[in-house]
């Protein structure tokens, strides 16, 4: 792809359209320039920014699995041996060094070690050890890279998952999403840029927040859109009962005649707009059932995700639809899926975790792989945090809890460009600090957009007389995970 | 998908701010006029060629060179600082002058802009930041010109212009119009021509009330033909209740008013008062000031009224979080900073949140700045968790006048209804006498007083054994003690234990007690037991399980059942002072036992809840061991309850009347499909009797069926009353027949159900079975004995203390003994019971409003908070404002209110220019400063700066008269323009920045909702209340709730149909047909929303329930009053949309849509009347269902026109 030659063929766009834009509105402006899809694909007008894109992109697409709550990574990810030998034996002041805890655990009079109950095996080439309770995310340690000290100052949910989404812990910044969407733009002029699915597993206990998916001060057309698992999946999709498609084109023809004798009076541009606009709806009446719509998938794809995937809202029936939106373009999709939060009873809740979401997150690479899409969309698995090697609560055979953790946790991304088949990072003998290679949340955040064709420190909106970005002031390229 | 977005808070790229402001380079249209514009402005500040600093030079130096050459000096690169003259005209550290006024050639500053050494080039590469050529000339022409230079404009106090002198002398109507009319005249533009009566009247109704006008009144309108008929329009809207409510919605987003909590759980919380007293403030035409003061300080004036209590909500209408684990000390810190940037968004436009960490970079605020505003909010008292409750502290109470004349009455019933049930009964109150005797007889031979085999303690205290068989302890007396005692206990029903704690003259004060103070604290009792083993030796330990602990003597949560809790921190205490009466508390099991044989018994007696010596000096054991006593202290006996569900449940009366497995029989072992998994019987052993438990949580439990079952084992056939709730509906059954049910959620004042019933001799099956659909759902069972000759424990246990009872428990004996013989007095006393219910109902009901309120004691230490990070503080800082703005008030309190007061000063350069800016933006969809939330450096130059100042000066000379100066506004010839676009004039000025047409735009999302009501005939016009909860579609609530658990269910009635301003708010989940039109969250401080338009909103206002049910009651309008066919009808509708009659054309497209409608629902009866069902309206009209269809259909078309939802 020749950037040069996209940029100008853009600007050429442009000044056509600025010389007629009163006559057809800014946003069919918008929708005109993103039409296109492909890698340079770079949307202008009021609130799509970039003339270009930073740097020629590795993915076009992201796919975030947010398993929300904090999954434990010294039960999944980051095993440790080494607890063998501390087992019940108090945390070590020299490791805790007096950071700070959660109330819920700050004032336990002690801090005994509790090591895993499951089993690591090493997998793949790279030898990748993941624990027995992902069985599927093993099968794929070739195809994805692994990084095992991530980290975040929050220490609680709220700030922490709007921290990790927002790169502030305070609501008000636009969300990952809503950064792509307004750097990007859609590249399917049908469906929305930036897609939300949230889906019910057996547990849900942390509450999640329309903030998370929202733009922040950024337009607040670059809000994610929720896609949902009953009802329409879009709200206010379906017409109302008893109206047909044809008598809701009659009724749409008619109010356009209506529209646009209006703006031959007005000659404001929004009207044509608004026209296109209604136009648009009726279209994603038809487009959103189709993108749902699971009968066309052979039943070997189906099978791949698991017994769950029929199961609308379930996180294999998003997994799927994941992939689905990811062909047609959606540029963020967004899964949430929640009970991570294991404070108590954790070897139980986090094995039925384990078994809602393992199958579908490695099916979800396979599939994207064998269709050649695993190229270009970059897969995200990780929560807000980790959790602690200290155990909340007793101690008993087969039982145990962790408080929730920051300085350390595991996150995995496939695809996009990301090197597949290793391993980053290394934290201490208790996953409880980092000893080589730390990943911040910024840095983390800084990498996806780098992926996307994005310099987080240039894709900036000016809001309150600043110019904020998703990395705040912070974020660092990971290099060793881009190749 | 496509969308479009006029009125962006930020249209332009931050890279081309500063070109675009001054004009080389251009890519979009709107940006292109815009720099012309600004050319033009400047050009209007001095001669056309003298540079202004402030609009020209500033921005420039402010966005490229302030983050390091700035005020903050943490970041200061080479000494060099260009935010203040005497530092910008001094060598740099290179030695060499940055600015040589009048020189350009000598000046660093620009050999720096222009070189292409990358060592000394600036702005530095990696900065990303570059100046146009435009840029650069300017800087040269400024100091060529002498370098002049002037504080920020938004820093200096406006000062009253002069209308400016126009060419055409004839437009203007006010003052407003001289300014923009000199503008337009050097733009060489024309005004628009005035808009005609119709579409004014809409307007002004669409900005004053959010509602169009009726026919009617714009009829009336067209026909006041007197001079002055548009000005008393104006008046007459501004009287309107509907204005508050109206101006209410833009306040409630800055001061970010919602129905919830915000962070984590986000419960509801209750604050609907304050969003009501800002109606009532608008409504009043409360001056700004006093509209300032008493929300930022209404608790510090003098003796506060309730209103300016309520008022001072707005200071906690910030989020907060109930959070488990969350740090109190961060969210104290973090509720500071948005009351602190809040306050300092909507009064000054400052963006402060960038002083939060480090000295602001473009504006002349420090750090420590920061935090001298910050500690005037940094010494509230209230509960910084909220514990997910509705009310965190501090709260108060506010009782609308009906509910204080029913509290008033209530009062004065249950005074009366004391009276009447403690007179005396002498008849009955002779058998009481008689009864009790009998009684006490047959319960005093029942305890045994055993002499103790032997007494040790951990302290190694002596003791003696009295002749009485009490002990006394002697010697050693240490902080706390631990007693150790054995007792023999014979064979046969054991009941209870008594401990009597005895005076002695030997003992300090002549107490009971070893303190000094004569005061004696039980932490714990604790007595256990050893079975002899098969062969000899000793076999099982068990520990009797004392389910009760009832003393005749206590003090205020030290009652004595703290003794029994497991805890060694609190205890029993008899007296608040030493005593020398002896005090007894028995310990009871939950039913009597049968000792096997002779055994020993163990007790300890701990007193550990003090470090003070409050051992008890002397005591005496009994134990309840005759079978009478045992007997009496046991009716029938309850297993534990057992408890099923939730299983599903659909409509809760149809539900509890569609029987399932248990309602035929309960087999615990059963399994059932519940809502979320597998559901089975489980044991409750902690649903206590007597006692309110919560069943199912609204924050995280799950709704569905429960069943609730136990085993009442009778020893004899008697008759019991059994007294239930469980909320919402429930029907209870004993021994599979149904012996009570409650259909409709109880009542305030109602209590619970009461049912007596008759058991059998043996075993009895309880079951009940409730159906659980919203809120918390409380479960309540308890039973008392109607038989004269069966103690329930409680009296048993009042019968069996020795001594004199205290009058309290003499009512109580009392209350039981005429309860059972006197049906009468039964009555009475229940009559006072639900009188009593509905007091404390009515109590729990008024609502209540957070307020602020001052931590009482001195002020809470303030310091600089490093980086903002809560734990790394810095400086202890004082109360103070920024130095750049005018100094404090001397004769003002360093507190809120001299906050408030500060802010209001005549001098302050910022709070009458943001508020009036904000108005102007209300009506114009762009305020003269488009950055309305930011006033400072880096905010955009305003468009008619002298007109901002003269309405900033006229609103602060009026005496802050907030209608005053928008009837102002609205009374211009600027604002009566017609709004239709002249192309040649959109093309250089698409946003209408210079007013040359009237304002045209979508209106906000709660005014299309509100207008679909209003034309339709739906909306329902009460003002304020309780928040209420209209059609959303299910599920949002629970799709992101702790559990899923919170859901949001659809009000009934006239809450339907409320204006939108009313709907409930969760700022985690807002209603989504206000979100998609823009409205924020309500998390943070909001003083511009922005407008899109995406094919969401139309698929919102098509389809969503209440819009198509709108239609429908708009259809039924049109067909019962637009006359008799269907020409006057589409006349009728069109005009109550839009205020107009349709054109010719129009008209022709309304008929032809009619009758395609028509077609399409021609012969589909069943469909037309499913479409008819959405929604609860009942049309009345005469019509079929497909004619109605066919007419929503028409209707709902009316209600989605551009020119429905635009403000032309």
């Amino acid at each position: 792809m020749n950037l040069e030659f996209e940029r100008r063929l853009l600007s050429t766009r442009r000044q056509f359209f600025g010389r007629t834009a009163t006559g057809i509105g800014t946003a069919a402006l918008a929708s005109l320039l993103h039409r296109r899809s492909g890698a340079a694909d770079a949307p202008a007008g009021p609130s799509y920014p970039l003339q270009s894109l930073h740097w020629k992109p590795k993915a076009k697409r992201v796919i975030y699995l947010f398993m929300a709550g904090g999954p434990s990574q010294i039960d999944l990810l980051d095993p440790k041996p080494a607890l063998d030998k501390y087992h019940k034996q108090e945390l070590p002041a020299s490791v805790r060094m007096g950071q700070r805890l959660t109330t819920m655990t700050s004032g336990q009079a002690s801090f005994p070690v509790v090591r895993s109950i499951f089993n690591f095996k090493k997998h793949g080439q790279a030898g990748m050890e993941i624990s027995e309770l992902l069985p599927h995310i093993s099968s794929i340690s070739d195809d994805i890279a692994l990084i095992r000290t991530v980290n975040t100052e929050a220490i609680n949910h709220d700030p922490a998952i709007t921290f990790i989404q927002t790169g502030f812990q305070q609501p008000g910044r636009p969300c990952m999403g809503s950064w792509l969407s307004y750097g990007l733009g859609a590249a399917n002029e049908n469906l929305p840029a930036f897609i939300v699915m949230i889906s019910s597993g057996k547990e849900s206990d942390q509450p999640l927040y329309t903030r998370l998916w929202s733009s922040g001060f950024l337009p607040s057309q670059h809000q994610g859109v929720q896609f949902r698992g009953v009802g329409d999946p879009v709200l206010y999709l379906s017409n109302p009962p008893g109206v047909d498609s044809t008598s809701r084109r009659q009724m749409l023809d008619g109010l356009a005649k209506l529209n646009k004798k209006h703006f031959e009076a007005f000659a404001d541009p929004e009207i044509n707009t608004r026209i296109a606009q209604y136009e648009m709806a009726y279209r994603m009446q038809t487009s959103v059932p189709e993108l749902t719509d699971l009968s066309k998938e052979s039943e070997s794809t189906l099978d791949l995700y698991g017994p769950d995937v029929k199961k609308p809202g379930s996180f294999a029936y998003n997994c799927l639809q994941a992939r689905r939106m990811a062909e047609r373009g959606v540029r963020f999709i967004q899964l949430y899926h929640r009970g991570w939060d294991q404070h108590g009873g954790l070897p139980r809740r986090i094995r039925e975790q384990c078994q809602d979401t393992d199958q579908p997150s490695a099916a979800l690479v396979k599939d994207l792989k064998q269709r050649g899409l695993l190229e270009d969309t970059l897969v995200i698995w990780g929560g807000e945090f980790g959790r602690t090697v200290y155990s909340q609560g007793a101690i008993d055979k087969d039982n145990y809890g962790r408080d929730h953790h920051g300085r350390c946790f595991s996150i995995w991304m496939a695809g996009g460009g990301i090197k597949p088949g290793m391993v980053l990072g290394e934290t201490d003998d208790y996953s409880y600090n980092i000893v080589k290679d730390p990943v911040h949340i910024h840095d983390l955040n800084a990498t996806v957009l780098h992926q996307l064709g994005l310099d987080h420190t240039r894709l900036t909106y000016r809001f309150q007389g600043r110019d904020f970005r998703l990395t705040d002031i912070h974020g660092e390229l990971v290099k060793p995970v881009v190749g | 998908m496509i969308a479009s977005a006029h009125s962006m808070p930020n249209d332009r790229t931050p890279d081309q701010q500063p070109i675009d402001r001054f004009g080389k380079l251009c890519l979009l249209p709107c940006c292109f006029a815009w720099i012309l514009l600004c050319s033009a402005l400047t050009a209007h500040s001095a001669s056309s060629s003298t540079i202004d600093f402030g609009r020209q030079i500033l921005p420039i130096l402010s966005d490229n060179c302030y983050a390091c050459h700035g005020p903050d000096d943490q970041a200061r690169k080479g000494g060099l600082r260009l935010d203040h003259p005497e530092d910008a005209f001094k060598p740099a550290k290179s030695g060499k002058p940055t600015i040589v006024p009048g020189k350009p050639e000598e000046s660093e500053l620009l050999k720096r802009l222009h070189t292409t050494d990358p060592d000394d080039a600036m702005p530095p590469e990696k900065f990303g930041k570059k100046l146009s050529e435009g840029q650069k000339a300017l800087l040269k022409q400024w100091i060529a010109q002498g370098a002049t230079w002037k504080q920020h404009w938004a820093f200096t106090p406006p000062v009253r212009p002069v209308p400016p002198p126009t060419r055409n002398t004839s437009w203007a109507r006010n003052n407003v119009d001289r300014f923009i009319l000199s503008r337009l005249e050097r733009e060489g533009i024309k005004p628009s021509k005035e808009a005609d009566p119709v579409t004014l009247i809409r307007r002004a109704s669409l900005d004053l009330t959010g509602l169009p006008p009726s026919p009617d009144e714009v009829e009336a309108f067209r026909n006041d033909k007197r001079p002055d008929a548009y000005e008393r329009l104006i008046e007459r809207l501004m009287k309107s209740p509907r204005y508050g409510e109206h101006m209410a919605k833009y306040w409630l987003d800055a001061a970010r008013y919602a129905d919830s909590h915000g962070y984590h759980i986000d419960a509801e919380r209750h604050m609907w008062k304050y969003r009501d007293w800002v109606i009532d403030a608008y409504n009043k035409n409360m001056p700004f000031d006093q509209f300032t003061i008493e929300q930022l300080a209404g608790d510090l004036l003098p003796e506060p009224s309730v209103d300016q209590k309520v008022a001072s909500g707005y200071v906690r209408a910030n989020m907060s979080t109930g959070e488990g684990g969350a740090i109190v000390d961060e969210y104290q810190a973090k509720y500071t900073f948005d009351r602190t940037e809040t306050t300092s968004t909507i009064w000054m436009g400052l963006t402060m949140t960038c002083a939060r960490c480090h000295t602001h970079k473009y504006d002349p605020i420090t750090h420590r700045e920061y935090f001298g505003l910050y500690s005037f909010f940094n010494n509230l008292k209230e509960a910084v968790m909220d514990g997910n409750t509705p009310n965190p502290d501090p709260a108060i109470q506010v009782p609308s006048p009906d509910q204080k004349e029913r509290l008033d009455s209530l009062r004065k019933w249950i005074a009366e209804g004391k009276t009447k049930v403690e007179r005396a009964m002498p008849e009955i109150d002779e058998a009481q006498t008689a009864w009790e005797k009998s009684w006490r007889t047959r319960l005093a031979q029942a305890w045994t007083v055993s002499r103790p085999q032997s007494f040790t303690a951990t302290s190694n205290a002596q003791h003696q054994i009295l002749d009485d068989k009490s002990v006394l302890v002697t010697g050693p007396n240490p902080p706390q003690d631990i007693y150790s005692v054995v007792l023999r206990s014979e064979a046969g029903p054991f009941a209870g234990l008594r401990l009597e704690a005895l005076p002695d003259d030997s003992l300090p004060q002549k107490s009971s007690s070893r303190a000094d103070d004569g005061i004696f604290r039980l932490s714990e009792f604790e007595a256990d037991y050893t079975l002899p083993g098969a062969d000899g030796k000793p076999g099982e330990t068990k520990s009797l399980k004392f389910s009760q602990a009832i003393a005749d003597a206590t003090v205020k949560d030290r009652e004595a059942d703290k003794a029994i809790d497991g805890k060694p921190e609190t205890g029993w205490q008899a007296f608040s002072a030493a005593s020398k009466s002896a005090a007894t508390v028995l310990f009871l099991l939950k039913e009597p036992m049968q000792m096997p044989e002779e055994v020993e018994l163990r007790l300890r007696m701990k007193f550990q809840a003090s470090v003070n010596k409050r051992a008890i000096g002397r005591f005496r054991i009994s134990s309840a061991q005759s079978e009478d006593l045992a007997y009496a202290l046991a009716p029938p006996k309850p297993d534990p309850w057992h408890v099923l569900g939730a299983l599903k449940a659909g409509n809760p009366i149809e539900t509890l009347n569609s029987p399932l497995d248990p309602e035929k029989k309960v087999d615990l072992k059963q399994t059932f499909q519940g809502v979320r998994e597998e559901a089975r019987w489980n044991a409750k052993a902690d649903l206590e009797d007597g006692k309110n438990h919560v069943l199912v949580s609204s924050l995280h439990g799950v709704h569905g069926i429960y069943y609730l079952t136990r085993n009442l084992n009778a020893r004899q056939e008697q008759t019991v009353e059994i007294s239930v709730r469980a909320d919402d509906v429930f029907r209870i059954w004993v021994n599979q027949e149904q012996v009570g049910e409650r259909l409709v959620k109880e009542k305030p004042g109602e209590g619970p159900l009461k049912t007596t019933v008759r058991l059998k001799k043996g075993d009895n099956q309880i079951l009940i079975k409730a159906v659980n659909v919203q809120g918390n759902s409380r479960f309540q069972f308890s039973m008392s004995p109607m038989d004269e000759s069966i103690l329930p424990p409680r009296i048993a246990v009042l019968l069996a203390s020795p001594g004199q009872m205290p009058p309290d428990q003499q009512t109580e004996l009392k209350n039981h003994f005429r309860r059972v013989k006197s049906p009468e007095w039964r009555k009475d006393n229940e009559q006072l019971a639900a009188w009593r219910e509905e007091e404390s109902g009515l109590n729990k009901a008024i609502p209540t409003t957070l307020v602020a309120r001052e931590e009482m004691e001195k002020p809470r230490e303030t310091r600089i908070l490093m980086r903002g990070e809560y734990d790394k503080t810095g400086d202890v800082v004082g109360r103070g404002t920024p130095a750049v703005l005018p100094p404090f008030p001397k004769d003002s309190p360093t507190n809120r209110l001299g906050l408030a007061r500060w802010l209001l000063m005549p001098s302050h350069p910022l709070t009458a220019r943001v508020t009036v800016n904000r108005f102007w933006q209300q009506f114009f969809a762009v305020g003269i400063v488009k950055t309305s939330e930011d006033f400072g450096v880096q905010s955009e130059a305003p468009s008619h700066p002298e007109l901002l100042d003269w309405l900033a000066t006229e609103f602060i000379t009026s005496g802050w008269d907030v209608q005053k100066v928008q009837k102002t506004i609205l009374l211009s010839a600027a604002y009566r323009q017609e709004s239709r676009h002249r192309p040649e004039v959109s093309a250089r000025d698409p946003e209408n920045r210079l007013i040359a047409r009237g304002p045209r735009f979508r209106v906000d999302g709660e005014m299309i909702r509100d207008t679909a009501l209003y034309v339709s005939g739906l909306l329902v016009e009460k003002q304020g209340g309780r928040s209420v909860k209209p059609f959303e579609p299910s599920g949002l609530w629970e799709a992101v709730s702790f559990n899923n658990s919170q859901k949001y269910v659809v009000d009934e009635g006239d809450a339907l149909y409320r204006r939108s301003l009313y709907t409930h708010w969760k700022r985690q989940s807002p209603p989504p047909n206000m979100l998609l039109f823009d409205a924020p969250t309500r998390e943070y401080c909001v003083v511009k929303r922005p407008r899109t338009n995406t094919p969401l909103q139309a698929l919102a206002l098509l389809n969503d329930p209440q819009f198509v049910e709108a239609s429908r009651a708009f259809a039924d309008r049109m067909l019962k009053d637009g006359g008799r066919n269907d020409e006057s009808r589409l006349r009728y509708g069109f005009r109550r949309a839009t205020g107009r009659p349709p054109t010719k054309a129009e008209l022709d497209v309304l008929k032809e849509s009619l009758a395609v409608q028509r077609a399409a629902f021609m012969g589909k009866a069943e469909e037309a009347s499913k479409f008819l069902k959405v929604g609860n309206f009942a049309a009345t009209s005469d019509a079929t269902a497909e004619e109605l269809a066919a007419w929503s259909a028409v209707a709902s078309m009316i209600l989605n026109l551009d020119e429905t939802l635009t403000k032309i």
